[in-house]
This record gives structure tokens, C-alpha cells and sequence, in this order.
């Protein structure tokens, strides 16, 4: 078992075994991030594997000035970044909005206003998978831009840098995703009641 | 930093920024990334081990060795046809002064 320093140092010399230290000691914290990106588990694999092969190769630029891990979350979501950048060719915002509107139909969507009851948004309410699940149903740019914001700490200037769109588009892709998601959870929630009283 | 945070903010900050996703093909996730690491192993300069480098250093000396190898051929018959005017296979006799015997 290596130290962290070992690790690095192994790993700025190509040696293999370091490099798979490494990867064992973050994968899991890594394949969080990148399944919260990607549309399908699929596409989360991809984005790992990418990731990595990115981190191995630029590992010699890495200065210790912060944490390891910080700068792995953002070679991580760069790569996030780049697959949603490739892919958005195919992809409208306006095909965004529709789906929204789709689901709306669909009845996932509760009608009336948004609950702002705090045991509502209580981490023990939900588990990791319940909070996917409703992160999954927003359209892409709208998922992208929470993450970014609301995990990464990302300011919208960034944001918008980053996706290439401008701020005030990512403003509102951000308050889309909240209310989105604020009734997602809703819905969850009430699922969950329903199970537990039967 | 705009300050529009709110509990769902918080709620997937919380339950994201430190987690972990376990997945039972992460082995042969590092399968992949360790195939695709030896590619760039091989083209990467080493003293210590096998890539290109040595690879194309061992296929100029075998196409070195050929070439003298066929230059120690090439000068051996010359000496030969030179030492030896009158033998059949220096090239100097005729085929009819050598069935004629």
C-alpha cells in the first residue's frame, strides 16, 4: 500500500502500479460525480474512463497547491463538460423545454405549489439512488448547470464560460432545475409515504 | 458568488459532495483504462522499459546487420571472381567453353 506522495510520485513516472492505487483510491468518489453528469450509466463509464486516461496523462502538471482530490473532481467534470459540449449538437434546449412540458402531461408533475416544507429537503428523506432518480429527469444543460452550481461551487460566470452560453441563460436553467426538481422530490417523497404506510 | 442557495441546494450538496459510487465492474473499468495506459506506455521515452523508442533502435540494427550482411556477400564474390578468372562461376568463362569442356 502506497502513501499519497508514493502514489504521485509512481504516477508522474507512468508506474502502473501507482497508477492503479490511485484509480481503486478514487474511483467510487469519482463515479459519484460522473454518474450526476452523464444521462445513463453508460455514458458515466465513458466519462470515467476518459477522466482518468486525463488525470494519468496530466498528473505531471498537478502542483500541490491544493487537494488531490479537488484537482481529480476538476479534471472530472472538464471531461463531464466536454461530453455534454459534443453531444449538444444533437441536443436543443428547446427539445429541453418540450420534455419538460411532455412530463408535465405525463402527470410527474405535481400540480399547484411547490412545497417548502424543510423535512421536504432532509438528506435522511431521500437515498443517493431516490436523489439520481430525480436529478435524471431534468433535461441535460438544466442537470449540468445544478451540478455545477450547487455541487461544484461553480459561479454562474463560469458556468457560462464553461457550457458556452451566457450567464443569464444559466441563471435560468438553474431556477428551471430547482423547481424541477423540487417536485421530482415531491413526488418521491410521497411515493415513499405511501410504500411505508401500506 | 451569487447567493441563491437554497435546501435543495443543500440537500444534493450534502448528500453529493462527498460520496462514493460503488460499482462491481470497476475491475473491468481498470481493465480498459490499464489497456489504453500501455498504449501510452509504449510510446512514452523510458530507459527502464520496452516502448518505441527501443523498438525502433532494435529494427535499425537488424536492417543495419542486413544491409552488411549483404555488402560482406557482395564484396566476398568480387574477391573471389578476382582471385579466380578462370573458374566457371566467376562469370568470365563462356557457356560454350564450359560445355566444350
Amino acid at each position: 500500500m502506497f502513501n499519497e506522495t508514493e502514489i504521485l510520485k509512481g504516477c508522474r513516472s507512468f508506474d502502473p502500479q501507482a497508477q492503479q492505487q490511485l484509480y481503486k483510491k478514487y474511483v467510487s468518489r469519482m463515479r459519484a460525480l460522473c454518474v450526476r453528469y452523464a444521462r445513463d450509466r453508460e455514458e458515466a463509464k465513458d466519462i470515467l474512463q476518459d477522466g482518468f486516461l486525463k488525470i494519468f496523462s496530466q498528473i505531471g502538471q498537478y502542483e500541490a497547491t491544493g487537494t488531490l482530490e479537488g484537482w481529480l473532481r476538476r479534471i472530472m467534470v472538464n471531461t463531464a463538460i466536454t461530453f455534454y459540449n459534443r453531444n449538444k449538437k444533437h441536443y436543443h434546449e428547446s427539445l429541453d423545454e418540450l420534455l419538460i412540458e411532455h412530463t408535465k402531461e405525463e402527470g410527474c408533475y405535481i400540480k399547484g405549489p411547490v412545497s417548502e416544507d424543510p423535512e421536504l429537503f432532509s438528506e435522511a428523506t431521500y437515498t443517493h439512488e431516490e436523489l439520481l432518480e430525480a436529478l435524471n429527469q431534468l433535461p441535460e444543460g438544466h442537470r449540468i448547470v445544478f451540478n455545477m452550481y450547487h455541487v461544484e461551487d461553480f459561479s454562474h460566470a463560469e458556468i457560462a464560460e464553461a457550457l458556452q452560453i451566457e450567464e443569464k441563460t444559466s441563471r435560468s436553467r438553474l431556477f428551471r432545475a430547482k423547481k424541477a426538481l423540487q417536485e421530482y422530490l415531491q413526488v418521491i417523497a410521497n411515493r415513499t409515504t405511501k410504500i411505508s404506510n401500506i | 458568488m451569487e447567493n441563491d442557495k437554497n435546501h435543495i441546494g443543500d440537500l444534493y450538496q450534502k448528500a453529493f459532495s462527498d460520496a462514493g459510487w460503488d460499482d462491481p465492474e470497476d475491475e473491468q473499468d481498470w481493465n480498459a483504462i490499464a489497456f489504453e495506459l500501455d498504449k501510452k506506455r509504449f510510446y512514452r521515452f523510458s530507459w527502464t522499459r520496452f516502448n518505441v523508442y527501443y523498438c525502433g533502435f532494435i529494427i535499425l540494427l537488424v536492417l543495419l546487420m542486413v544491409f552488411l550482411l549483404a555488402r560482406y556477400l557482395m564484396l566476398e564474390e568480387n574477391t573471389f571472381k578476382k582471385n579466380n578468372p578462370t573458374h566457371p562461376d566467376s562469370g568470365n568463362v563462356s557457356l560454350i567453353e564450359r560445355t566444350e569442356g
